[in-house]
């Protein structure tokens, strides 16, 4: 199946890329999709949450094919 | 009501009225919570709770709208509670000047309308959020860090705060906060305080504006709930 990966935040500025189109398999999860990019989120210092077409999601839920998966960068200053 | 007549028509007189009777309790008095604290104050909301166990230093200068050269040293609530109280003497402050942990929370929030997250650290967030949802307050989130922010309002029981905090990697460096972002964050804040005193359906209720200033994006993220 085909999701589209978009990195918000400085996740963008540390990935290099807007967004991209992968093919995971069937019934991958959040961090399966990320990890085929390169993104291992709990190594990434800057990584905060994840939604699904604009729906919070956790990381280990899974992806449907056509999905928009969001990666936002850690914000918790004040 | 000389000093409110410029709310009025974004407000009616009778959500003046309201507002005075309304309590809110801002944890956290620096770059975000010294915004939200001096919207509340003009906005003319009755009781506003100040809490910070924190004194300034010259590293505020660059972004906390309470702190200048005259007062470094100073306690952060305290000096919020004077300083707004000289733009609204018809407000009740209280100035608490403890750091809020797992012990005092119930007692430093209970009885307040809403509570504003102005903090500056996910631990202490989380303690907030399950306080707020022990005693049934809805809690206005903010974060800022660079560029970047985000505002939304958690309601008891929907648990914003765990799941934005809950599974990211190792502690990030502090972040760099320059002086727009928590400008930006806190008038958002509180304006979702007003919305949430004021019974309007267009508060983000379980939802998360997040707003990159660099890229000019900005999205509301659904929380459920």
């Amino acid at each position: 199946m085909k999701v589209t990966i978009v990195m918000r935040g400085t996740l963008r500025k540390v990935y290099g890329y807007d967004e991209q189109v992968v093919e995971v398999p069937e019934g991958s999860t959040c961090a399966q999709a990320l990890e085929a990019i390169g993104v291992h989120y709990k190594e990434e210092p800057k990584f905060g949450f994840v939604s699904v077409n604009n729906m919070r999601c956790m990381i280990d839920d899974e992806l449907h094919d056509g999905d928009y998966l969001k990666a936002f960068s850690k914000v918790f200053g004040g | 009501m000389g000093r409110y007549d410029r709310n009025i028509g974004t407000i009616t007189i009778e959500d003046q009225a309201v507002l005075a009777c309304k309590s809110v309790c801002v944890v956290g008095c620096g770059g975000l919570g010294g915004g939200v604290i001096e919207n509340l104050t003009r906005m003319g909301v009755g009781e506003i709770t100040v809490v910070d166990g924190d004194v300034f230093d010259e590293s505020n200068l660059n972004r906390q709208v309470l702190s200048n050269e005259e007062n470094l040293g100073k306690s952060k609530a305290e000096e919020a509670a004077e300083q707004m109280s000289r733009i609204n003497s018809e407000i009740t402050f209280v100035a608490i000047t403890d750091l809020l942990n797992a012990d005092n929370a119930e007692v430093i929030i209970d009885g307040s309308d809403v509570v504003v997250d102005a903090l500056d650290n996910p631990e202490t967030r989380l303690i907030l959020e399950k306080a707020c949802e022990n005693l049934n307050i809805p809690l206005v989130h903010g974060a800022i860090s660079g560029w970047n922010g985000q505002v939304g309002i958690c309601m008891p029981g929907s648990r914003m705060i765990s799941q934005l905090y809950g599974e990211g990697g190792g502690a990030d460096e502090s972040p760099t906060n320059p002086s727009f972002t928590p400008a930006v964050i806190s008038a958002l804040q509180a304006a979702e305080a007003i919305k949430l005193m004021l019974c309007m359906e267009e508060a983000l209720i379980n939802k998360l504006l997040v707003i990159d200033l660099l890229d000019h994006e900005y999205e509301v993220i659904d929380f459920g709930g």
